[in-house]
Order: structure tokens, then sequence, then C-alpha cells
């Protein structure tokens, strides 16, 4: 494929990273699910398999989005991994910058969710507070004291693993060709990249807060010039979360 | 050098101030007539609202007055202290009690102010200060239809975006639809000032496309015996129309010229087809359900003559009973005030009362008169050299031209029915009072023409 536009280049990458999550994914579930034999009769049942499959599709819907966000994308753009993606030496400082900002943001993203939530009730017809409670019922599901033995798993699926592919796709790539398209403003990357992320993950809801997080990750991978404080903070983040949800019940909603 | 008295007086376009008392005194006699009640003819009564009317007026002459006293290089300084106070304002209303379903009032007794009128001012001062300060450099791209134009616009005038932004969002959540739609006609003024490209163009076509899904999304026809929903068939129009374009430009366009163009056939041709899909998850997610039935009797979906569409169904009755010559003054039967037969007849649907009583005679010579104004406005923005004032002029006839264009379409049944009033018509002190200062801003900039420069 011949030198891409710079512009041309985030479309690919979105429609990339979309196709994915929702095309390759899926795909990917389904023939897991005919390699264990496990489909169900009824198509509709496929989200109350229980929670392992559950933990299965989140894990190849991400994975999905490795393959063809980062990993085919920079093939068929002949890009190498090591010159798009920063790296720098390690420094005690930078890892207390990111613990920092885990703090600031676990109290800024509840006054965040607040606003955020107020909007949110301004347009009652969109079903959002109901999708929001379909969740928010599946997490605690998922996260329930019962199934302590999945502890490990959903730390490795929920936060290991998004914040090794997220980082990889927003911070990495989505934020540097922004900043190149726009000559360098760093500020605009930042906050669209982090936009653009909170709107991924399609809960509208959390748009606010996951913007502010995705505000600092962008910022902290800028400042230390390597990828793997911000997925550090993420997985802090992230994992922290779930060790709450696990073992301190009744703190959602 | 002149002396301060002739300073004041001096160089103020007579024509606007003339164009402004006519059409404030005209507006006051017809709301009186309008809300015309027997026991208080009183004209200044401040119980009636042509009384308070006449106060509102008395308060915005005051105002102009001190505008024209005070030097325009304040106003210049003071723009962006003015919108910060009015975004504050209208921060603050939204902590208010709701009347009628909107958090948009600060009352006191029987007065209310409304800040997001105000709020259409502040907008106005600061965009002009902002695109003023500015220097001028030439666009790095060209505008097309790509990503990588869209990333540089963005990236190079967020500070445009975020001055427009803050109050549509900020009204938005009133929730107040009908101020938002007048924010929007700041588009025509960046497309003036050349930082819009094919912006108009592109919102045709949008808003093409959007009244055709409305329209069409949810009937179902057959094809290939097969039954397809509307939806479908927009999005298969779409597609025919992209390849007949693909067909043509490999027919007509050198070979090294085809890239860019196919790029931004397939970008448009992605956008599209997104923009259909997004209409008509938006109309039916972020609209109230009163929002949809205004949509719905435009688009002649449903048919509720004594219902739901019964405000346009009255203004529509009102406006052609007064004939070619009209009723004459008061004498109007069914938008006058006894009989209450047209609802809002004093703020939104003031037009009725204009026509039904003037006839046809009298809507053209107010429909001239508004034309005549906003003429005026744009010549007057043309001739200036300083880039301040010709921004500001340019907002001042965009949202004139939008309050006017909407609501006598309002009331002839060609626009939605969103409650914006006619400028320096409609009973309503903030609307009366932006109005005002508006155009007395104006011609206390324009005064000036001949001593600033810049």
């Amino acid at each position: 494929m011949e030198e891409l536009p710079p512009g041309s280049r985030i479309l690919l990458l979105l429609v990339f990273t979309l196709s994915g999550l929702f095309v390759v994914g899926p795909l990917l579930f389904i023939l897991f699910l005919s390699l264990t034999g496990g489909i169900p009769a009824n198509i509709e049942d496929i989200n109350d398999l229980g929670p392992m499959y559950s933990y299965v599709s989140a894990f190849l819907g991400l994975l999905g989005i490795f393959i063809m966000g980062f990993w085919l994308f920079l093939k068929l753009t002949k890009q190498k991994a090591d010159d798009v993606i920063l790296r720098s030496p390690f420094q005690w400082k930078f890892i207390g910058i990111a613990l920092a900002g885990i703090v600031v943001m676990w109290f800024a993203a509840d006054l965040l969710y607040l606003i955020n939530r107020a909007g949110i009730e301004q347009i009652p017809n969109s079903g959002f507070l109901e999708m929001e409670e379909e969740l928010n019922a599946k997490y605690v599901e998922l996260f329930s004291p019962e199934n302590i033995s999945y502890y490990p798993i959903a730390l490795f699926v929920f936060a290991m693993v998004p914040a090794f592919i997220e980082e990889l796709v927003f911070r990495g790539l989505l934020m540097r060709y922004l900043n190149e398209t726009s000559n360098g403003k760093i500020h605009f990357a930042v906050i669209v990249s982090s936009l653009i992320f909170a709107g991924f993950h399609w809960q509208p809801w959390n748009i606010l807060p996951m913007t502010g997080l995705a505000i600092v990750f962008g910022y902290v991978y800028h400042y230390t010039k390597d990828i793997r404080y911000s997925m550090l903070m993420h997985f802090l983040y992230n994992g922290i979360n779930i060790t709450l949800m696990f073992f301190v019940p009744g703190l959602v909603g | 050098m002149r002396g301060k008295e002739d300073k004041i007086l001096a160089d103020i376009d007579w024509a606007l101030v003339g164009l402004y008392l006519l059409l404030v005194i005209m507006g006051i006699s017809n709301i009186y007539s309008s809300v015309y009640d027997p026991m208080k003819p009183d004209l200044f009564d401040l119980s009636t609202e042509h009384g308070k009317q006449i106060m509102w007026v008395g308060i915005a002459l005051f105002l102009g007055v001190i505008v024209m006293i005070i030097d325009g290089s304040l106003i210049r300084k003071l723009s962006f202290w003015v919108y910060g106070v009015l975004m504050l304002l209208l921060v603050a209303v939204l902590f208010t009690e709701p009347i009628n379903g909107a958090r948009s009032w600060f009352g006191w007794g029987s007065f209310g102010v409304q800040p997001s009128e105000l709020a259409k001012l502040g907008a106005c001062l600061a965009l002009s200060a902002h695109l003023s300060n500015i220097p001028i450099t030439k666009n790095k791209l060209a505008p097309s239809i790509s990503i990588s134009y869209l990333v540089q616009l963005v990236s190079s005038n967020w500070k445009t975006i975020a001055i427009l932004g803050i109050p549509c969002v900020l009204v938005l959540l009133q929730p107040d639809a009908g101020t938002f739609i007048v924010f929007t006609s700041f588009i025509l003024v960046l497309y003036r000032e050349g930082y819009a490209g094919n912006i108009l163009l592109f919102l045709l076509v949008a808003v093409i496309i959007a009244v055709i899904t409305l329209i069409v999304a949810d009937s179902s026809f057959i094809f290939l015996k097969i039954k397809m929903s509307g939806k479908f068939g927009i999005v298969l129009a779409l597609l025919i129309m992209g390849l007949v374009f693909y067909l043509l430009i490999r027919q007509f366009v050198l070979k090294r010229n085809r890239p860019p163009l196919y790029r931004a056939m397939i970008g448009s041709l992605i956008v599209s087809i997104l923009f259909v899909n997004f209409v008509e998850w938006g109309y039916s997610t972020f609209l109230d359900d009163h929002q949809k039935e205004r949509i719905d009797l435009l688009l002649g979906k449903i048919e509720d003559p004594d219902g739901k569409g019964y405000n346009i169904n009255r203004a529509k009755a009102a406006i052609g009973s007064g004939g070619f010559a009209g009723k004459g003054y008061q004498q109007a039967t069914l938008a006058n005030a006894s009989q209450k037969h047209v609802p809002m007849q004093s703020t939104d649907f003031i037009f009725c009362t204009w026509s039904e009583e003037r006839g046809f005679l009298g809507s053209a010579f107010l429909v001239i008169l508004y034309s005549i104004l906003l003429i005026k406005i744009v010549s007057v923005a043309e001739r200036q050299r300083s880039r301040y004032t010709r921004i500001f002029a340019y907002c001042v006839a965009g949202i004139f031209f939008y309050h006017f264009m909407i609501n006598v379409g309002m009331g002839i049944g060609l626009a939605p029915v969103i409650g914006i009033p006619l400028p320096l018509f409609s009973y309503g002190g903030s609307s009366v009072l932006t109005f005002s200062l508006l155009l007395f801003i104006l011609i206390k900039l324009d005064s000036e023409r001949k001593v600033v420069l810049q």
C-alpha cells in the first residue's frame, strides 16, 4: 500500500479498531463456542451462558481490537511498533507522577460522574439510564464475592488486557497521529483522542469521567514519553475498581 | 478636532435608528391590539403586556443612550467580560425553579429576565473580539472532505468553537431548543469571515437528507419482491449516487487527479450513511415527545387540526382571514384577547394579529421593512474598516434573520413551532432589550467608522 495521507491513516485506524471490536471479536467468540460445543440453541441466550463465557467474550473483543487496530494496521501501513510507540529509560519520578494521577482522578471521576448524570437525566427518552442499570447488574453478577475464584481472571481480562491494548491503540497510535495531523498541537491531540476513547466504550453515562481519565493518561504519556506509565495507571485504576467490587460488595450503584 | 457634543451624534446612521423606532412603535401598537382589555384601556398600565413592553423599551432606550455616550473602544475591551458574566448567569439560571418545564427565567414578582436572550449579545461581542484579534493567515490545507482538513480546522479554531459551544450547551441544558437553533446563525458569520469553507453547502445537503430520512424512515417498499425499510432505500439511493459519481470521475477526469476525488467520494458516502442512521437515532433518543410531534406535524406525517396541531392551524386561519386589506385595527376576530383563539398571540404568534388586522398589504409591508433592515445592516457591515465592527454587524444580521425567518415561518406553517420571538415586535422584556442593545451597539460602533481603523 502506498504512503497514506495522515488524515486517512486516522480514518483507517478507527475503521479497523471498530471492525476489530464488532466483527473480528464476535467471530473469534463464535469460533471459540463452536470449538467448545457451547453454542446455545437460541441465539439470544448467548449473553446468559455464565460468567466464564462473559470473560472470554470480553477478552476476545479486546483481542480483535489488538489484531485489527494494532497488528494488522501496522502491517498494512508498513510501520514498526518500535518506531511508533514511545519508550524511555525508567525513572522513579514517573512512577510517582502516575500514582499521583491515579489519586487525583479517583476523586475527580466521582465529581465528573455526577455532572454527567445530571446531563443524562435531561434526556429521559434515550434509555441510557436503563442501559446503565443493566450493565451495573451484569458487573455486580460478574464481580460478586461468590465468584471469588474468578478474581485473577477478572483482573487479567478487565484490567491488564484493556490497559495494554487500549493504551497502545488510543495513546500510542491515535494520539500520535492526531498530534502529527494538527501540526503538533498536543492539547488538541490529548483531548480529541480522549473523547474518541470515551465514545468508543459506548457508556454515555460515563463519558465525562472516562474523558477525564483518558486526558490524564494522555498527558502522562506525553510527559514521560513512555507508554508503560499510562498502562500502569490504566491497570491500577481498573484493578482497584474490580478489587473493590469483589471484596466490598454493595459499592456499585 | 470635533467637540464632545458633535462626537456623540456625529456619523450616526439615522436610517437604522428610524427603522428601529418604527418597528418598536408598530410592535407596541400591535401588542396593545392583541391583548386589548376593555377594563384596562390605559396604554401605560404596567399590569398589562403593552405597558410592560413600553417600560422595557424605555429601559432599552436609556441603555441605548448610555451606549451612545461611552466610547466604542470600551465596548471592545469589555467584550469578554460581558460574555463571562452572561455565561455565569446562564449557569446560575440552571439552579432556579423550572417554569413550564424549562429553567430559563430569573423572576422578580411579575417581571422576569431570560439570560438566554442576553447570551446572544454576549456571544456576538466575544465572537467579534476573538475573530478580529487573530491574524489573517492563509489556510494550510484547501477545504476538502478529509480528516486532515477537519483536524486542522478544529485544532486551529478551537477557541471559536468554545465561544459558541459553551452557550449552546448551557441553553440545551435548560432545555431551550429554540435559542439553540438561533445560536446556529453564527455559522453565517463564520462563512463570511472565511472560516467555514463549504459548510453552507454541507448544511443544505444535511438538511435535505435529514428531512427525507425523517419522512420515509419508518415506511417500507417492495424491491425485488423483498420488503425493505425506507432507510434502506435512502442508503441504496446514496450508493447509486456514489456509483454514478464514480463512473463520471472515471470517464471525465485525468488519471492523476482521480485519487483525491475518490477519497472525497468515499468519505462523503460513509459520512452520509452514518448521518442517515444518526438522524433516526437522534430523533428517537434526544427529542421530547412534543418536539417529535411538532416535527411530524411540519412534515405532514400526522394530521391533527384540533389537537396537537391546533396552534399552527389556528395561526394559519387567523393569517388567512385577514384577506387582502385586513379587518382593521382592533377588529381582529380570531387573533384577539377575548377569543384566545390563537395561542401565545402576543409573543410567538404576534405575526397573526398583525396579518389579520392589516391583511396581505400589512404583512408584505412588515416583511419588506425587515428586509430593508437586514440589507441595511449588511451594507453597514460591508462599509467598515474595522474587522470587529464588521463581524459584530454580521452577527446582528444573522440573529435578526433567523428570528424573523423562523417566527414568520412558524406562523404560516413553514417552520416547526419553536418559541422564539419576532425581533422588536413580540412582547418580552429580555428579547426587546437584547435586540435594542444589539442595534445600538452596532450604531455606536458604526458611528466611529471614520475614526477607528482597526
